[in-house]
């Protein structure tokens, strides 16, 4: 725990706030290229049907336009995220023979400009020969249902099941038993900058690829696998990305096109999408149904849970494996049980596919939970809190087959957000229209299971120092707006005891940065990148202490240390030298080679999902309008344990941010489809919350040391997105007696349940 | 139709362009000034990623034909700071206060929270959250911009005015 | 998201916007503050060859109040009117609509004109401006000619304007003294939103300071166009202002209201909500009716 409190657990602001705010930071639509063409997608206007003919003779005419290609001019390579399983890599990058959602994509063109491309994949003429669609889980898993995928019987393209304990025995036993059905919806990403990428080919048949993406390395191997050439002969380089939350994390059919155009035609290649392409067809938060069943002893002893989950995966897979994986643990997370049957079936509908998204299954798999929860602590006459405090994982509690807790405030988060929102006298309390409710979290920091099949390991860095006593951090680890650029710097600079001011970074390009980094997802880049750069830095350490004991002879007991850009003898700080000046004498020994070291962070013997996990809990209120059904959100009271902040105002804008995407989650934000279509394809239309509808916010740090983390860090980004939503249903539930089991919890819904209407 | 002439007067410095009639004010910064501290969003007017200034006012560029601009005088991103160092109040807050995650919004966030104060110098926090009630954000949850408005208002009043 | 292609005209009176109109008529379309236009074409919605631009049209922009007559210029944005002490005053629905339209963004550049003529059965300041009554006048190559607006709106986006008419003015008459406004608009945010259901109210009270003497309940969202209630009217001129009979108010403006199912609600929820936001509207009119 020893760290340097300037840099360690301080709130430093961005580095990259400057750039951000007079306009300078560039992301991939500002940049342009000599030669530049412009790229447009023709996509399917049905949602289920066979391509029998493309007709592309009409656009090639268009003056202006340099390429028009199908699926049928690409080596029709499938891929997908979980290379591991290659049997799960379900998409082709142009659709060849068959379509399964409307705006799947089936050819691109460039041209000389962006109007004349539009109009060229406009006059692309696709006949169809209609097949039967389907839209929910429901549908799809029904006998005699029209396949999606011929390989996939059933349309279920993955399951995943765990089973521990004497479920039936337990459940038998079990004084108090509950089964409860939940539904939840889909939700947009809405990240602010829609998705752009430029593909400027080079020599020898290489390409560079310059996109907003949270997962370069990926895009790298799958761009590459795709258009069938070697991995080396694809670079991609990250410019700054206006947000992902897990909507940037696939290889994407634009960036295909445009990679596959530019070798084509040697120029530069531009896609940008609108907000319309975004909404209408974009990637988007699971929509699940799940069973729940538990039971109780009398005393609130959780003893066994039974878990079903279908998963509606839209047309293919993604990251929906994943989503299906994690769904399982999340739904034994939290509390400790002695018995766990977990079924979680992914399913395929005629549907723009849904992925990950910010919490990645665990906002679904929790609003069951913690609903369900806080509906048994009712019936069994106990405090919600005090029944989750019953059942509270500690530290040390093992999951099985899972992990090993090796740090968990939840208690505490618990203990603390009963005090901070004044939770006793307010339940006790009752105000009619006004309402408390509770909803608790639990996410990994990082996964552990290596579905991309990567032969590298999962996180690297390299860094280099020189004798005017800076350092350069060159990592893959991917700046997305929750601030890696900054906090990994704070990790070096704590490590290396010089000033955040004295490093450059240069992050996100295949070609420059040490393999890999698996990308941000799964709130994994702080503890892995973390890692691997103290791993480089003590390497670098290490090579800067002979330094010292040579130059002031020292007696081997001593210890060296690095503070404020100097290198010193502990016991003796007078002794010391500037770090530049021990590098620089560490230097002259090494015959003109650089003193730079590479390190790695790969989570080894750690169980199957992650190295360490964040816990807190949210106390939402409430007041309803009676005569309307609205509910507005009035306070939230949120304890978090994410080990040690590294940055804390960094974690408190995840909080904050994570609150607006819970709060739309919950209140406003849907979908809303018809026949496969997506009809709200607006910000207008589609509700996230703006500046008014946000209510204040409370938070408190329980502060654990996470052994795994660096400096005792873990999560902080996705955990939060979690326990909003169960929350809030709690608390309308107070208020009104209406309890949700399906979100959105929309004003006609509240009031329906409050038997307003009939 | 033919293009035709404009004449902008963006951040102080006289512009000249050709521009088909059917271009946005947004596009025209954009491509042709180069300007691209202007984002794009939604391209419909609902996000306020676009937002610029125009004779003092915000309005979306992405909704402004760029020959209703001309001869207007237009302030962008761009021409608030004094130079790469000596940023504007407000753009000196939004990186003090966290106000900034991924900074798609923040231009346009922070010519809102512009607008804003050039018309009421000490809004109260509600005024702050009204006047940026046109522009969205997915990371902040608005908070921290909230606050380095008011922490930038209370910094560019008149000693004795403000909080 | 590019606009099509169509030829921009910016006239320099209303004398020869007319003429510009008419000569392109049925493939123009008249550019005021751009932001229901200009997204209807960015969605190909509409395409129409010909732009003419009102920015170079003087005298458009201004409010006026002339022998128990208020005038309101069509290019006055919603910013303006959302801020003016005469329109607060005069014809205080308007600036009550205009106040909560959009966002500030939008209210910069978004007309009463515009917001008028493009018909949307939800418009912020349509809604209110059916409660005062207002006329629209239209000055098309053979004149003017005046068109009460509830017989203005035809259909949603179609209105009885001839495709080489302008609306020139708002008119209405000014308000009897103690007349008070309300305006109540339901959405899931507080700003960027078009309503779910918006309800204008307007009330005049006898000098006994309680009885109603006249009421004009003006319903958004519920039908093709924005309507009137004339049943709400009906129960409420003669009686003691109130609540019981605001609620009675209510009751029958959800029987006048027409809602359908769309994405944005279902019609039993939005008739459910004409009743609720009836009441509260009347009860703001109500209060601002006794304040004067």
């Amino acid at each position: 725990m020893n760290h340097n409190p300037k840099i360690i657990g301080a709130s430093i602001p961005r580095l990259d706030g400057k750039d951000k705010v007079t306009g300078r930071a560039l992301y991939t639509d500002d940049l342009k290229f000599p030669g530049m063409l412009y790229g447009a997608l023709h996509r399917s206007r049905l949602p289920h049907a066979r391509i029998k003919k493309v007709d592309t003779s009409a656009a090639k005419k268009i003056k202006g336009v340099k390429d028009v290609v199908t699926g049928a001019d690409t080596p029709q390579i499938k891929y997908g995220n979980w290379r591991l399983v290659p049997g799960s890599q379900d998409e082709l990058p142009l659709a060849v023979d068959k379509v399964r959602f409307i705006g799947d994509e089936i050819a691109a063109v460039c041209a000389v400009d962006r109007e004349t491309a539009i109009k060229a994949a406009e006059a692309i003429e696709v006949e169809y020969e209609e097949l039967p669609a389907i839209y929910s889980v429901e549908e799809a898993t029904a006998e005699g249902a029209p396949l999606l995928h011929d390989e996939s019987p059933g349309n279920v393209s993955l399951t995943r099941e765990i089973s521990y304990g004497d479920l039936e025995g337990l459940l038998a036993q079990a004084d108090y038993v509950r089964e409860d059905f939940f539904k939840v919806h889909a939700v947009s990403h809405a990240y602010l900058e829609p998705c752009s990428s430029i593909a400027v080919p080079e020599e020898g048949g290489r390409v560079t690829l310059y996109t907003s993406t949270q997962t370069p390395y990926i895009v790298q191997c799958l761009l590459a696998s795709t258009l069938d050439i070697p991995e080396n002969h694809v670079r991609v380089v990250k410019t700054q990305v206006g947000g992902g939350f897990g909507g940037k994390m696939e290889m994407r059919p634009w960036e295909f096109a445009a990679a596959f155009m530019a070798l084509r035609t040697g120029r530069p290649v531009k896609f940008t999408l609108t907000r319309s392409d975004e909404l209408a067809f974009g990637r988007r938060r699971h929509p699940m149904s799940i069973r729940s069943k538990v039971g109780f002893t009398k005393d609130g002893k959780l003893l066994a849970k039974d878990f079903e989950v279908m998963l509606d995966g839209g047309a293919y897979n993604a990251m929906g494996p994943t989503a299906t994986f994690l769904c399982g643990t999340f739904g034994n997370m939290l509390y400790n049980f002695q018995a766990y049957r977990y079924r979680g079936r992914h399913v395929y509908t005629n549907k723009p596919p849904a992925s990950a998204m910010r919490g990645f299954g665990a906002p679904q798999a929790a609003f069951a939970q913690e609903s369900q929860m806080n509906m048994a602590a009712e019936e069994l006459g106990i405090d919600p809190i005090d029944l989750r405090l019953i059942n509270a994982m500690e530290t040390g509690d093992v999951i099985p087959d899972v992990a090993t807790i090796s740090s968990c405030g939840f208690k505490e988060s618990l203990e603390k957000v009963r005090q901070v929102s004044g939770w006793d006298a307010k339940r006790k309390e009752k105000k009619p229209g006004v309402g408390l409710g509770i909803g608790c979290f639990s996410f990994i920091s990082g996964g552990v299971f290596n579905w991309f099949n990567t032969k590298y390991n999962f996180a690297a860095a390299e860094v280099t120092v020189y004798p005017d006593g800076t350092a350069q951090l060159n990592t893959m680890a991917c700046d997305i707006g929750q601030g890696p650029d900054t906090v990994l710097r704070q990790i070096l600079a704590a490590e290396l005891g010089i000033g955040i001011e004295k490093i450059r970074l240069v992050s996100m390009d295949t070609a420059l940065t040490p393999k890999a980094d698996l990308g941000t997802w799964g709130s994994r880049v702080t503890l892995m990148n973390g890692n691997a750069i103290i791993d480089a830095a003590k390497k670098i350490k290490d090579m800067l202490k002979p330094v010292l004991f040579d130059h002031l002879d020292l007696n081997q007991i001593h210890e060296i240390a690095f503070e404020d850009d100097r290198v010193l003898v502990k016991a003796n700080p007078k002794k010391s030298m500037s770090f530049g000046e021990c590098v620089y004498h560490a230097l002259r020994g090494r015959r003109g080679e650089p003193l730079t070291a590479r390190g790695y962070y790969t989570p080894r013997d750690k169980g199957l999902v992650s190295p360490a996990f964040s816990f807190g809990a949210q106390v939402a209120e409430v007041a309803v309008d009676q005569d309307t059904g609205l509910v507005t959100v009035t306070n939230t009271y949120t304890a978090h344990d994410c080990g040690v902040a590294i940055n804390k105002m960094a974690v408190e804008g995840q909080l904050e941010g994570a609150i607006q995407m819970g709060l739309g989650y919950t209140l406003s934000e849907a979908f809303v489809m018809e026949q496969g279509r997506t009809l709200n394809t607006s910000f207008l239309d589609y509700k996230m919350p703006a500046a008014e509808d946000m209510p204040p916010s409370t938070y408190v740090e329980v502060e654990t040391y996470e052994p795994e983390g660096p400096f005792g860090a873990k999560e902080a980004g996705e955990g939060l997105a979690i326990p909003t939503a169960p929350a809030i249903a709690d608390a309308v539930y107070q208020a009104t007696g209406f309890r949700a089991l399906e979100l959105p919890i929309t004003p006609e819904k509240v009031l329906k349940g409050i038997g307003r209407l009939k | 139709m033919a293009k035709e002439i404009i004449e902008l007067i963006v951040n102080g410095d006289r512009y000249e362009v050709a521009v088909e009639p059917w271009r946005t004010l947004a596009e025209v910064l954009r491509e042709d000034l180069n300007l691209t501290g202007t984002k794009i969003g939604c391209n419909q007017g609902d996000c306020g990623a676009c937002t610029v200034l125009m004779e003092g006012r915000s309005v979306s560029s992405c909704l402004t034909l760029a020959a209703e601009a001309h001869q207007r005088e237009i302030v962008t991103i761009e021409g608030l700071a004094q130079g790469p160092e000596d940023l504007h109040p407000l753009q000196e807050a939004f990186v003090e206060h966290g106000a900034v995650q991924c900074g798609y919004c923040t231009p346009g966030m922070i010519l809102s929270a512009k607008h804003l104060l050039d018309h009421n110098p000490t809004p109260s926090e509600q005024e702050i959250r009204q006047g940026l009630s046109g522009n969205l954000c997915r990371c902040t949850g608005y908070s921290k911009i909230v606050e380095a408005i008011g922490a930038a208002a209370a910094k560019m009043a008149p000693a004795g005015e403000g909080e | 998201m590019l606009l099509p292609r169509f030829e921009y005209h910016q006239p320099a009176s209303l004398d020869e916007a007319v003429e510009v109109l008419g000569q392109y008529a049925g493939e123009a379309a008249v550019l005021a503050g751009g932001t229901d236009l200009l997204v209807n074409m960015k969605h190909q919605a509409m395409a129409p060859s010909h732009l003419v631009s009102l920015a170079g049209v003087e005298g458009l922009d201004q409010a006026s109040a002339d022998g128990g007559r208020v005038t309101v210029g069509p290019l006055m944005s919603a910013a303006v009117l959302a801020q003016s002490e005469f329109i607060a005053a005069n014809a205080g629905a308007l600036a009550l609509g205009a106040a909560v339209l959009g966002s500030p963004q939008v209210r910069t550049r978004a007309t009463v004109g515009g917001n008028v003529c493009n018909a949307r059965p939800a418009a912020d300041m349509s809604v209110p401006l059916l409660a005062l009554g207002a006329r629209a006048v239209l000055t098309g190559p053979d004149g003017q000619r005046q068109v009460d607006l509830e017989e203005f709106f035809v259909g949603p986006g179609q209105t009885v304007r001839a495709p080489g008419e302008l609306l020139s003015a708002l008119e209405m008459d000014a308000p009897a003294p103690g007349t008070g406004w309300g305006y109540q608009k339901l959405g899931l945010r507080k700003a960027l939103e078009i309503s779910l259901v918006n309800v204008a109210a307007a009330l005049s009270l006898e000098d006994d300071g309680k009885t109603i003497k006249a009421a004009r309940v003006a319903l958004g969202a519920v039908a093709p166009t924005p309507i009137l209630a004339p049943g709400a009217a009906e129960v409420l001129v003669g009686q003691a202002a109130g609540g019981d009979v605001f609620k009675a108010a209510g009751q029958k403006a959800a029987a006048d209201a027409k809602p359908i199912d769309d994405h944005r609600g279902s019609a039993w929820y939005r008739r459910e909500m004409v009743a609720v936001l009836t009441a509260r509207a009347l009860n703001q009119a109500w209060a601002r009716a006794q304040g004067q």
